[in-house]
């Protein structure tokens, strides 16, 4: 295989496919024609271009009109309207293939990519000279940019050097990585293209999108993340592609073994892992399978160097595929990946676990620095400690809060709610909607050690910690009385260990429900002197449904007593006063 | 299509497959979209919501993009899914 710098330089059949969507095949003529077209667009207009596609095929003729026109394609790490308000603001304009109205800069210039044909001549492009740029973390006035030259992506080659040889020359290859992140970059549109083996031009949301999709006549090939092939797994119908789907790939985080096993007992064949990272491109390989190392250690891909560094027990890559780090003697790039992990005398390794704090949702990236540094400039946080939860499938992150004096207002008068959709907001404009916290806590100091520092362990035993009051589902307020609709959480803590088998709300818990509500009705800080009357009549059990009612004896500042019922449908559960100090 | 049982059951499901906090079934507006905006939910709530969906009522998505739009956009359009698919 050539180097994608000549791909434009060696004619194919005119007619040869290179990409099919919904709406049918693209061939090479159209690909090149557009290419031309689109490049002559490009030319004296700008050096720096922002790469907006829905569509792969409209994605790939952009990127190689860039080239060809000498110019950079920015490729935006998502589409949330900040990134790519700011990323259109340093670009000269933007290649967008989705017409929908919401224009980020209207009055800059913005061109179709497949509006253009031109009668197409060969040309070579400059393998060395960068013409991406692709960006790592989340908002774009943090992330890191990685430029990326034509040689920096020939990586492709040797893909299918190792993987080629088990495919058919006409393999369609169907994914749903996005083609703006390397592992789409590479696996969906670059390596296919070189190969010759037409890809799928339009985005797939869903993993049963794909099942129909695969199912059509001919051999495939499937490079997807692991939670859609976890999804795929669930449904039966993978079985049914045996024999036909030639190879499984799986990037973007760790695979399940149990998805792993479950892929190659459909199929036949273990999926093959690939690690890597955008600064290095692909790095190592692998395949869980059923019958081998329940933990196999990974392969490098062709040219790759691997070592650990002995101070920081990280591993350093440095390939002729790395386009940032520091410049070896022959003359290729090392970088440091952050991931700590051991190395064999074979040459293959072990991942340990990153050595920061950069975590993967949804296949996304996220510097959990970056997102605490923007919660903490938001004038209600004091401080902010994220940590990412693993509840069962994907992670997501749940967020710490300590809050400012005006943020405790807002608690105290809208509730968590408010408080989490407020900063919730805050941070949309920047970060992919999965990337958000999910879990808000808020405390009145970090969990700290001696030395300061926030474990990881103590962070999420508070984000872990569940619900300590009841689920209120209605609230009105009366003259000097408050009537809350409440259900009791399954989950709720102080069920812990009070009757295992026959689970009830002990009294003192309900007891800390009055209290709240006697706060929120009194809107002051309260200071209980007694509580008298107290009657405790039935039990309460998670799951069920009851109404409180508070109500003072007087005017709200002058109230010194507080008379409470709660009762379910099945009667009056408990009752009693409270005396508080008048304000 | 309004079915108030059905639709508190989806709320139901959606709040507890999701593990969404601070908002109870009852507060989901039937007609409201579920995804970007009205609830917020994004790409790894649809996958796991479509499971859930799956192992309650036993519809499968299909393999339509415009069609499973149409189908999560709201508490209203998964009820008519659900009562045509069981």
């Amino acid at each position: 295989m050539r180097s994608l710098a000549e791909l434009l330089t060696h004619p194919r059949a005119d007619d040869a496919p290179v990409a099919f969507g919904r709406d049918g095949v693209h061939t090479w003529v159209d690909f090149t024609e557009r290419v031309e077209g689109l490049s002559r667009q490009l030319a004296g207009r700008g050096a720096a271009w922002l790469v907006d596609c829905t569509d792969s095929f409209a994605f790939a003729v952009a990127l190689f009109a860039i080239a060809r026109a000498g110019a950079v394609g920015w490729l935006p790490p998502n589409r949330q309207p900040g990134t790519l308000r700011d990323l259109a603001a340093a670009c000269d304009g933007t290649l967008r293939d989705d017409p929908s109205p919401e224009q980020v800069q209207p009055n800059r210039l913005v061109l179709d990519p497949l509006a253009f044909r031109a009668p197409a001549s060969a040309a070579a492009l400059d393998p060395r000279a960068t013409v991406l740029r692709l960006f790592t973390s989340g908002t774009a006035g943090q992330a890191k940019e990685i430029p990326k030259a034509w040689c920096h992506l020939d990586e492709v080659a040797e893909l299918e050097r190792r993987f080629g040889g088990a495919l058919a020359g006409d393999a369609r290859v169907f994914s749903t990585a996005p083609h703006q992140h390397l592992y789409g970059l590479l696996f969906r549109v670059l390596w296919p293209l070189a190969a010759g083996r037409p890809f799928q031009a339009d985005p797939l949301l869903h993993a049963e999108e794909l099942l129909p999709r695969l199912a059509e006549p001919g051999a495939s090939v499937l490079a997807a993340t692991p939670a859609h092939l976890r999804r795929l797994t669930q449904r039966g119908e993978l079985a049914d592609l045996r024999g036909r789907l030639q190879a499984v790939f799986s990037s973007g985080g760790p695979l399940p073994a149990e998805t792993a096993h479950a892929i190659e007992s459909a199929l036949g064949l273990a999926p093959v892992e690939v690690f890597g990272s955008t600064e290095t491109g692909g790095v190592a390989t692998r395949r869980q399978t059923r019958s081998g190392d329940p933990s196999p250690a990974w392969e490098t891909l062709g040219p790759v160097d691997v070592r650990v560094d002995p101070a920081s027990g990280c591993l350093r890559v440095a390939s002729p595929f790395v386009s940032v780090g520091t410049e070896q003697p022959d003359g290729t790039l090392e970088l440091d990946m952050g991931d700590r992990a051991e190395l064999h005398a074979d040459g293959r390794f072990q991942l340990l676990g990153r050595a920061d704090r950069l975590v993967k949702i949804g296949e996304k990236r996220l510097a959990l620095p970056d997102m605490e540094s923007q919660l903490q400039i938001h004038p209600i946080v004091s401080e902010a400690a994220l940590v990412d939860v693993d509840r069962g499938g994907d992670a997501r992150v749940a967020a710490v809060l300590v809050l400012s004096a005006e943020g405790r207002k807002l608690l105290a008068r809208d509730g968590r709610r408010a408080v989490a959709a407020a900063l919730a907001e805050h941070l949309a404009p920047n970060w992919d909607r999965v990337l958000l916290p999910r879990v808000w806590r808020i405390v009145d100091s970090l969990p700290r050690d001696e030395r300061g520092k926030l474990p990881r362990s103590a962070l999420l035993a508070v984000a872990g910690e569940r619900p300590r009051g009841p689920r209120i589902l209605a609230e009105q307020r009366g003259e000097a009385s408050l009537r809350r609709e409440l259900e009791v959480p399954d989950d709720l803590a102080q069920l812990e260990g009070h009757f295992p088998e026959h689970p009830v709300v002990p009294g003192v818990a309900q007891l800390g429900w009055v209290l709240d509500a006697a706060r929120v009705l009194l809107g002051r800080p309260l200071r209980p002197r007694a509580v008298e009357v107290l009657k405790f009549k039935a039990a309460l059990r998670p799951g069920q449904r009851a109404v409180l009612e508070v109500r003072a004896d007087a005017e709200l500042a002058e109230a010194s007593r507080v008379r409470f019922t709660l009762a379910t449908s099945d009667g009056e559960v408990a009752s009693g006063r409270i005396d508080v100090d008048p304000s | 299509m309004t079915d108030p049982t059905l639709a508190l059951e989806i709320k139901k499901l959606i709040v507890e497959a999701l593990a969404l906090e601070d908002i109870a079934p009852e507060e989901i507006e039937t007609s409201a979209p579920l995804f970007v905006e009205g609830l917020g939910l994004d790409s790894i709530d649809a996958l796991e919501l479509a499971m859930a969906l799956e192992e309650k009522y036993g519809v499968t998505v299909g393999d339509d993009p415009d069609e499973n739009q149409k189908i999560f956009f709201s508490v209203e359009s998964l009820m008519g899914f659900v009562q045509k698919g069981s």
